[in-house]
This record gives structure tokens, sequence and C-alpha cells, in this order.
């Protein structure tokens, strides 16, 4: 019966609706050919101008092996550790009484407000060997030496973690407040603990949606630029980083192409996998 | 075993909304209740102040004459039964049923028996390993009443338990539904709207309305016996015929449509409440016939409920009919 009415309707409406869809996807589709398309084909010609020699060269660079390892394992811990933090933010803003639950989400929805650039930088204020951290230590423990985090792998990581959690606490809050109240209810008049009722069933209704968020920050972390070269430095650069280099430092676009294709490549294959396991794209719709 | 549960001007407002207005309501051990109103009533509020998911702004609720009233839900032992069923979903029928034994700390063993004493309790011995997503809604019901009652609740509470079901599963888990509460013996608070469910299930109907018990009494009692007006039309159809001829007694009289029968002949003598009018619609339903006839003098709607069997010729819109008491001695007169 629901197949006879859709067709019902397709009729009514096949008049007009091929033109008008037309034009309605025609912005669309002069945005994703010029701001996706082109510069892809461009990248992937820049990446083949010499047969495939830039791709060797960059297999074999040690700088870009480095970089590649950097940037998966910081992916990876910035995804768990983020999964983990922000589902315990997210299931906390959920119970908590209004004015905590305003200043949780407020503090959370500020700073993703404000510019990476401008976070960066505080983090960076923060991290520098006399920055605030130094005056914090300096002023309640007394500590003499200035701190060694600026500019290591390690100073990248506070930052990222913070940038990143937004993305799994905003949709893990949504999820959690659309769990069955009616499950809920049940559990406590079962005689069921917090952490009973949290393993059975808050957990595996927001599951999909930690599992959706959790891949969103992962393919994000992968390409993210700014925060790792400011607070990562120069001996550190993430794949993002070394990019750069090549592209515009080191004059070897070809380089700098094939590395985008690399990365551009392991992002899709990383989103593909993952969506093939856990159905991601149902979730984003 | 069974408990006895009291509750005693038990008030509720949300706001200025008063939606209990002080309700009493003893129930016996064993004995099943059901609270009949319609939506707004106060009926699944009152339930919720029982189970102790809505603290009540004043009262008293006692299980076994000892008050639960600071009990936590999870403290007063309750078997509660959701019109959703409320199942969780990413267990197997028999960890559904096992959960509350679970969330009470009982040990492996006992949870197996029990769970397996529970899913033979309501036939579903064999489907204990299945999904809950392979079952239909009265397999889900049944998991869900063999979950309320896993651990051996004080007092089992039941949301709308029929609301999502068809209407041919409704009446057979009504029936199924009181012989398992028979069996166990539990005292049980059920909700509902639905008027011929609160019959065949109850041994005590409450009938709330706008926050208020207008009568507590067997489906009998409230049917041939309504309280007043309300009741009288709530539960079932009723024909309200103002007793004006009997000098100053005034009153109104209630007859069921199955009190009447319908008479082409004019000329026999008239009985009591008996009415003349014409007719104004015949809608044949099977088992019963439905006349519905436009009273003489007050110009008012009766109804009568006849044998579907009756012969329908004489009674085309618009003929002259009396309606005649069957029973008179049946006939319930509000004052």
């Amino acid at each position: 019966m629901a197949g006879a009415d859709k067709g019902v309707v397709a009729k009514a409406q096949a008049g007009r609706g091929t033109v008008e869809k037309g034009v309605l996807l025609l912005p669309v589709a002069v945005a994703l050919v010029a701001g996706v398309l082109v510069p892809l084909v461009v990248i992937v010609v820049a990446s083949l101008q010499d047969g495939g020699g830039a791709y060797r060269e960059t297999f074999s660079s040690s700088l870009f092996r480095a970089a590649l390892g950097r940037t998966w394992w910081m992916a990876v811990i910035i995804t768990l550790g983020d999964v983990l933090i922000g589902t315990f933010y997210a299931l906390a803003a959920a119970s908590a009484r209004r004015g905590l639950q305003a200043l949780l989400l407020g503090a959370l929805m500020f700073s993703m407000w404000t510019s990476v650039m401008v976070r960066s930088f505080g983090w960076m204020l923060l991290e520098l060997p006399k920055g605030a951290l130094y005056w914090l230590a300096h002023t309640f423990f007394g500590r003499s030496e200035p701190i060694e985090l600026y500019q290591t792998v390690g100073g990248m990581y506070p930052a990222m973690f913070a940038m990143m959690l937004p993305f799994i606490v905003l949709p893990v809050l949504a999820a959690t407040r659309n769990v069955d109240a009616d499950q809920l209810k049940a559990a406590r008049t079962f005689g069921a603990s917090t952490w009973l009722t949290l393993r059975t069933v808050t957990l595996p209704a927001i599951r999909p949606a930690i599992v959706s968020a959790g891949v969103l920050v992962f393919v994000m972390s992968l390409g993210f630029y700014v925060t790792p070269l400011l607070l990562g430095g120069p001996s550190n650069l993430t794949v993002s980083g070394v990019i750069n280099l090549e592209m515009r430092s080191a004059n070897r676009p070809d380089l700098g192409a094939s590395m985008s294709v690399i990365l551009t490549t392991a992002t899709v294959v990383v989103y593909l996998v993952s969506d093939r396991f856990f159905r991601v794209s149902e979730k984003w719709g | 075993m069974a408990v006895g549960v009291d509750i005693w001007q038990v008030k509720v407002a949300f706001g200025a909304l008063e939606v209990l207005k002080g309700v009493d309501l003893n129930i016996a051990p064993g004995e099943l209740v059901t609270l009949l109103g319609a939506s707004g009533s106060g009926k699944s509020t009152l339930l919720n102040v029982v189970a102790g998911l809505l603290q009540a702004d004043s009262g008293d609720v006692a299980f076994d004459g000892r008050s639960v009233q600071d009990l936590a839900p999870r403290d007063r032992n309750i078997g509660f039964l959701f019109q959703s069923y409320a199942l969780f979903p990413h267990l197997t029928v028999a960890e559904n049923v096992a959960f509350p034994l679970r969330a009470r700390h009982r040990d492996k063993k006992t949870q197996g028996r029990v769970t397996q004493q529970m899913l033979d309790l309501v036939h579903l011995g064999e489907a204990g390993g299945r999904k809950v997503s392979t079952l239909s809604g009265g397999q889900r019901q049944r998991v869900a009443l063999a979950r309320a009652l896993a651990a051996e609740p004080a007092v089992l509470l039941l949301d709308e338990p029929m609301a999502a079901l068809d209407k041919h599963l409704r009446e057979e888990m009504q029936v199924e539904v009181r012989r398992i509460q028979r069996d166990v013996g539990i005292t049980t608070i059920s909700v509902t709207h639905d008027q011929t469910e609160a019959m065949t299930m109850s041994d005590r109907i409450a009938i709330l309305r706008e926050g208020t018990l207008v009568q507590v009494g067997s489906p009998e009692e409230c049917y041939m016996r309504p309280a007043d007006r309300f009741v009288a039309t709530f539960l079932g159809e009723a024909n309200l015929v103002p007793l004006t001829d009997r000098a100053g007694s005034g009153g109104t009289a209630v007859v069921r449509p199955e009190n009447y029968t319908v008479e082409t002949n004019l000329a026999a003598p008239a009985g009591p409440y008996s009415a003349t009018g014409t007719v104004r619609l015949v809608s044949y339903q099977g088992a019963r016939c439905r006349v519905e006839v436009t009273a003489e003098t007050t110009g008012e709607l009766l109804v009568a409920s006849v044998a579907g069997t009756v012969d329908r010729a004489g009674l085309a819109p618009g003929a002259p009919v009396r309606l005649r008491c069957l029973e008179p001695d049946k006939v319930h007169v509000l004052t």
C-alpha cells in the first residue's frame, strides 16, 4: 500500500518536479565541482607529473613516515580519549541540574564558537616554557625550571583533546536525551543500580552516536593543521604540516600533492571501513 | 504472601493544576483493582504515586500496613508493566526476565530457575534465547509480564497494559493476564481508559474523574448501580430517562439499551420506563441490533440494543415504535 501511495505522489509531482529539482541542485553542483572536484583533480594531476616518482619519494621519506605515524597515533589517542571523556561529559550534562547543565554546555559552546587559531594561541600561552602553567607551578609549588611542553608531541595533545571534545559531547548528549524514558523507569522500578542502568539501558542506546562521533573526530584529527603545527612545533610535524612544508617552503608541490592524495585516500578508507562495520552514514542521515 | 495496598488522601498538583484531589482507596491482598478514567482523570498519576515514580504532595501509600511514601521505587518491591513494555532491546528474552533478579543480586542459579518458571507461566518457555525484536506484540507483552513478576513483587502495577495490542489480541490477553494474576495471587493495580478491559479483568473498578474517585465497586455494581450520570454513561451506554411524571420525586432512571425491547404495536399497554417515539437509525451489528429512537415527549435520543435476529421490517427510519423496559426491577434510579 505504501508503494502505491508513493506512485501516486510521484506521478502528481512529475510535471514540475524535474525542472525545479534541476534549478535547486545547480548551486550545489557548482560548489561541488569548483570546491571539491577541481582541486582534487589538480592535486592528483600534480602528484602524477613524473609518473609516480613523487609517490616513491614520499614513501621513502623519513620525514613523511614519521609524520604519518605521529598523525595516526594522535588521531587514535585523541579519538579514544575524547570518546571516553566526552561520553562522561555528556552523561553528566544530561543528568545535571539546570544550572550546572547550562555551565557545562555553555563552556563547551563558548569554546566551539571561538576560532581554532585563537584557542591554539591560548594553549600556547599556557604551555610556553615560562607560560601560565609555569607561573602556576612556580607560584604554588615553587618550581624554578621552565616547563618543557611547548613544541613537543605531548604539547599537542591537551589542545587537541579540547578542540575535538564538543564533537563527541554534542551528538552523544542528543542521543542521551532520546533514551527511552520508559526503559529508564523500568530499570528504576526493578531495582537496578545506576551502574546497571547505565550498562543495560543508556550505553547500548547511545552506542551508535558514540561510534559515529568517534569516527568524525578521528577523520577530523587526521587532517587537523593549525593546532598540531603551533603546539607540536616544526620538529614534530603531522602530515598536514609536512604537506604545507613541501608545498611552500621546500618548493616540491609534487611531493605535497602526493602526500595530500595519500592522506585523503587514508581518510576515505577509514570512513568507508567504519561505515561498513558501524553504519556511520545512517546516523549522519 | 499477598499484601494489601492502602491509599490515603493522596493529593498531587502540577503547578495550579490539581491532578489528584485527595484519593482514598483500599485494595485487599490478591485483589485486582482497575483505575478507570478518561485521559487527564489522574489515573496514571495515581499509579506513579504507588510506584514511587512520583511523589505525592500529601497523603500516604502503605503496603501491608507500612507506609512506603519515603521509599524509592526500587525499595518498594513492585512489578511494573509499561504500556510500551519497555523491554531492553539488546538483551535476550531470558535476560530481560532475569533483569529484576540481577538488579537484586540473586545468584545465577536462582536467576536461571526463576526465569524459566516465569517464561513457562506466560507460555513462552522455549523463547528464552530469542531477541526481543523477533517477538510479536502479544509475545512482548508476555515477556514484560514475566519480567514484572520475576522478583516476586508485593504489588503488580499495569499501566494501560493492552493499549498497544490489536482488538483480538487484547481480548485474549485480558483473560490471560487475569489468569496469571490469579495463579500468582498478586495484588494488582491496573490503569485503563477501556471500560471493557476494566469490566473483564477486575475484581473491583475505581472510576476516576478529574482527580476524584466517583465510584469504587465490582464491575456489576458499577454497571448496574452507577453512582451518578457520569458513571452511568462512561461505563457502557445508558438511557437517562427523567422521572418527571412521578409526583414530587424527580430523579433519573438509568435504563441500559439491552433492557429495552422495540415494539411496533403501539396499542399494547405500556409498562414502567417505556417510551414512544420514531425510529432514527437501525444498525445491525451481528449478535446485536442497535435501534436509535427519537423520544416523542422529550425529543431526546434513546437507544435500544436488541437481539440481532429481530425482524427489522417494521423498523424503517421514521416508523413509530415503543421502547418497552424488559426488567423494570433492574433499572437503577439516580436521585
